[in-house]
């Protein structure tokens, strides 16, 4: 028994010795992407070649983690002080980092004619409070995709789509009406798109000062409750008020509903598992409001603060936002640069007939255009406000509260959540 | 009277192994299936046309075979690590009479109860501090023994009539023999679904290796598999085959093992 | 028995408790006591988070709901037992659906999730659409409170019961077989043997089974991440709470004090029930 423990004491003194590895003289990034591989393997092997042989004394690791346990992996690696130098970050990735103080400004480490690169509109998306804290990378705008079969079933021609979200209401209703079947998709409740509808009607959420919050009073209330009143006449799917954002494809693709509006990207999906489906499906611009604009969503690049390679982070950044490689990753799969120079090239206009070429020309023309029109998410509390919105329009929903009163709830703890600040 | 209620045994019987068995028939039908029956509305169970693709596609997307002996490392090393050291320790909990015993059963309820979603981060410090990280063995280590599965062998243990240990001692029996050659097999079927329950759990695990692993090579299958749902690779028929591939061990342990489930495997006393 | 010895036989297993679980488990505890920053250092912030967290009444309807999860560990129990005692016979059949009530547990839990939200789909799904041959009303299983959480014991109990019912089988097994052959013998009809020999023998299995179903029943989680993600605070749990507020809303100290509590809780339910149910040997 003695021999067993001296051996378990020899093990644990060995392995804490283990860790020390020997000291490399090159320059070590390691930069973690979300879910791209193995789609985009090929792509950044060779990329990060490049980027080495351009860079010698430079070394990048490259670690692809799945959406599902990000948060905890990315807590993890810095709880153990082994944080990554350059991230992907997914919007809501990119808030609560900015909550939490961990990334650099790059405003710091970039000139003025570098940022001149980008779509302004993009820039603005990775801008909390002054700070621009990530790189916009690979942008998506909102297209709506429909079934030509289900349409024309209701009888309904293509030019009868509609194109505001009001006239997105009345199709709504007179499909109902024909065929006793829901038109469309839409996430009103959980991961809300109503303020993404109030955007682009020009309706603030806020005062100017972002620091009360108003979509307790018209003209807010009026479009709100126009939803609200749609749901409760049994237009809307059911779940519609619980489905989360990122399941908005699947009643479109299992044949459900006959329209949804999301991003180009989602096409292959519906390509892959319901391609019945797919041979009838037809892309037409996204429904918008009084401002025509588009929502604009954008996956950035940062640094981290605690990178002992900020330069070179830096570096490696701006390298894979040039436009010759944002255009190359847009080539592999639906997605937008968001370079100017890249988004220009005609490969975003040259049509080869495929259902999916037309989304991506409609996508990229209305990209210009696009912008985050859901301010509220560039607040460091985003979530806790994404939130009390949305259990309003659950509630309202639901019929447990008259409309007026659940926003007026809402709205108190917006105020609440705002003043905190 | 008797027949009445051997009918309805079966008829309740056999509804819950509808019940049971309805998913599973549907993920394997899935699995089986064409792009095209996928979204069929109603959903068919059972596929018109029996495709392979789904298998050779999964199995080619993702470097399966290593990950799959990644897994398998993975597995039996925890498993052999839980049913040794908890068996050992569930046994001395059962059978001595010692100071703070109670104690130590109190702890034993408590690392089970200790929310595992919150110690990852700790852990992960400590398994980096003695540099198992990105490693198997880093994976196998830290969860191996578990409180549920000490609680598991201890209540087993207590079963056992005193009069085994009193004969075996007055034979003159080391008290690890006895633990070994005497209890052990007296507790077989509890082992079995220790090592299967351990089997499944370790098996399934997506979260620690996810966690710990860095290097692609050292993926085991679960988080290997995570890569096929995704924005960009989405195929709900690979995922299906991956899941079914992924079961299969599982199913064949829990088959070999049946005979430890039966009635009455085991005289009662002498050795 | 009496012996030094018994300390070797639990130093393995305490050895790995001790700096996998328990030197852990005291980190939690210190960071709920933090604002915990992992980028920019941790503030101490003594009981706020915990003052924060009895404050809030999503953490209450938290533990409301998960103390209701409770009603499924009696149905767990007798459901495990009487199909375990149903079938440990050596026939084909027997094994067969031994076999069979088993593929809940290895049925992946996303899987699963599919199926069942399938089965729960509230326009589309399968039980609203037997409702309707039947000309029942429609039942909102998945956006009504408190419905929803009855369908989510209705997963629950698919997924447990081939569980419970293994952990049930070998408890049986371990019966030896002199003590069923002499009650037969005897005259004692199948309930009598259950009554007189098969309960008792099974005491230690019973404990096992309640504490671990019944804290598994606080701590549920999963079934309501796969189905019910989207509901309101007010219709989830005690760990959902705590997965929200530690890896959604990054705030690991504050999920610290709410899984201090977890554990606190689910531990004094455990020696409650084991002071109760196990007297002979603690």
């Amino acid at each position: 028994m003695k021999k067993i423990f001296v051996a378990i004491l020899l093990l644990g003194v060995i392995f804490s010795f283990a860790g020390c590895g020997g000291k490399e003289d090159k320059k070590v990034i390691e930069f973690w992407t979300l879910q791209l591989s193995p789609t985009f393997n090929d792509y950044f092997k060779s990329l990060i070649k490049e980027f080495e042989q351009k860079n010698p004394g430079t070394v990048v690791k490259w670690i692809d983690i799945p959406f599902d346990a990000a948060i905890q992996k990315l807590m993890a690696a810095a709880a153990a002080g082994q944080t990554p130098d350059v991230v992907n970050l997914s919007s809501d990735f990119l808030a609560k980092f900015y909550g939490m103080n961990a990334l650099i400004d790059f405003k710091t480490k970039v000139s003025e004619d570098t940022l001149a690169w980008f779509l302004e509109s993009a820039l603005q998306n990775c801008t909390f409070e002054g700070k621009l804290i990530g790189l916009p990378w690979y942008l998506n705008t909102y297209v709506l995709i429909y079934n030509t079969e289900y349409i024309k079933q209701a009888g309904f021609d293509e030019k009868d789509l509609p194109a505001t979200f009001d006239e997105l209401i009345d199709f709504s209703k007179q499909y109902t009406k024909a065929t006793g079947k829901f038109a469309l998709f839409w996430n009103i409740g959980k991961d809300s798109y109503l303020p993404m509808m109030l955007g682009s009607e020009d309706v603030q959420m806020m005062d100017s000062a972002f620091t009360k919050a108003i979509f307790n009073l018209p003209p807010a209330v009026v479009l709100i409750d126009k939803w609200i009143q749609l749901y409760k006449a049994g237009v809307m799917q059911r779940e519609s008020i619980i489905s989360p954002g990122s399941s908005i494809i699947e009643p479109f693709q299992s044949g459900q509903v006959a329209m949804v509006f999301t991003g180009p990207v989602f096409l292959k999906r519906v390509k892959e598992n319901a391609p019945g489906i797919y041979a009838g499906t037809g892309v037409a611009p996204a429904v918008v409001g009084k401002t025509g604009k588009h929502e604009l969503a954008a996956m950035s690049i940062s640094v981290l603060k605690n990178s002992r390679n900020i330069d070179e982070a830096v570096r490696f950044s701006l390298f894979l936002l040039n436009a010759v490689n944002q255009l190359k990753f847009s080539k592999i799969e639906t997605t937008f640069p968001s370079v100017k120079e890249a988004l220009a090239d005609s490969y975003f206009t040259s049509d080869d007939g495929s259902l999916e070429t037309k989304a991506k020309i409609i996508g990229a023309r209305e990209l210009p255009a696009a912008v985050r029109l859901q301010k509220y998410l560039l607040h460091p509390q985003f979530d806790r406000l994404r939130d009390a919105f949305d259990e309003a329009i659950q509630k309202a929903a639901l019929g447990k509260a008259s409309t007026q009163q659940a926003l007026d709830e809402a709205v108190e703890k917006w105020n609440k959540i705002l003043e905190e600040n | 009277m008797k027949r009445t209620t051997e009918l309805f045994k079966y008829i309740f019987l056999i509804l819950v192994a509808a019940a049971a068995v309805g998913p599973f028939l549907w993920l394997l039908g899935t699995s089986f299936k064409g792009a095209e029956e996928l979204f069929s509305y109603p959903p068919k169970l059972i596929p018109d046309n029996f495709i392979l693709e789904n298998y050779t596609g999964v199995w080619n997307a993702v470097p399966f075979e290593l990950y799959f002996i990644n897994s398998i490392v993975v597995v039996a090393a925890t498993v052999l690590l839980n049913v040794f050291i908890s068996s050992l320790a569930g046994f001395a909990l059962a059978r001595f009479k010692f100071k703070g015993k109670n104690i130590l059963f109190l702890l034993v309820l408590a690392a089970m109860l200790i929310p595992k979603e919150l110690i990852i981060i700790p852990v992960y410090t400590t398994v980096l501090k003695i540099g198992l990280a990105d490693t198997l063995a880093g994976v196998i280590i830290p969860f191996a023994v578990e409180g549920f599965a000490i609680f598991l062998m201890r209540q087993a243990f207590i079963s056992i009539p005193k009069e085994i240990e009193e004969a075996a001692i007055m034979d003159g029996c080391s008290y690890f023999r006895l633990w070994w050659k005497v209890m052990m097999p007296m507790v077989k079927p509890t082992i079995a679904v220790l090592a299967i329950f351990t089997f499944i759990g370790t098996w399934g695990d997506f979260l620690w290796p996810l966690i710990v692993l860095k290097n692609q090579e050292n993926y085991t299958l679960q988080v290997g598999l995570s890569y096929m749902m995704g924005t960009f690779v989405n195929n709900y028929r690979y995922v299906a085959a991956g899941a079914v591939l992924a079961v299969i061990p599982v199913i064949f342990l829990f088959i070999f093992s049946q005979k430890y489930f039966e009635k009455g495997i085991f005289a009662g006393s002498g050795k | 028995m009496k012996s030094k010895a018994v300390y070797w036989f639990l130093l393995p297993a305490f050895l790995m408790l001790i700096f996998f679980a328990f030197f852990p488990a005291l980190q939690v505890f210190y960071y709920s006591f933090l604002d915990y920053n992992v980028f920019n250092g941790n503030t101490f912030v003594g009981l706020q988070n915990y003052s924060k967290l009895f404050s809030d009444p999503n953490f209450w309807d938290a533990f409301k709901n998960s103390l209701i999860f409770l009603i499924v560990t009696p149905v767990l129990m007798i459901l495990s037992l009487m199909l375990a005692l149903m079938i440990r016979e050596k026939s084909g059949t027997s094994s067969f659906f031994r076999s069979l009530f088993f593929l809940p547990v290895v049925t992946p839990i996303v899987i699963a999730g599919i199926i069942w939200r399938w089965i729960f789909a509230e326009d589309t799904g399968l039980m609203n659409y037997l409702l309707s041959l039947a000309s029942i009303p429609q039942v909102p299983w998945l956006t009504n409170y408190p419905v929803n959480l009855g369908s989510i014991m209705i997963l629950t109990i698919w997924r447990g019961f081939g569980y419970y019912m293994m952990i049930f089988l070998a408890g049986l097994a371990i019966i030896p077989k002199e003590l069923e052959e002499a009650s037969r013998l005897d005259g004692a009809n199948k309930l009598q043997q259950i009554h007189h020999i098969i309960i008792p023998e099974l005491k230690p299995t019973l404990l096992l089974i309640f504490v671990i179903s019944s804290t598994n029943a606080i701590k549920i989680f999963t079934e309501l991440y796969i189905m019910i993600p989207g509901t309101p605070a007010s219709n989830k749990t005690l760990v959902y709470y705590l997965y929200k507020h530690a890896f959604e809303r990054f705030d690991f100290g504050f999920g610290s004090a709410a899984g201090v509590i977890i554990f606190i809780l689910t531990l004094g339910f455990s020696i409650i029930n084991v002071k109760l149910l196990d007297k002979e040997n603690v």
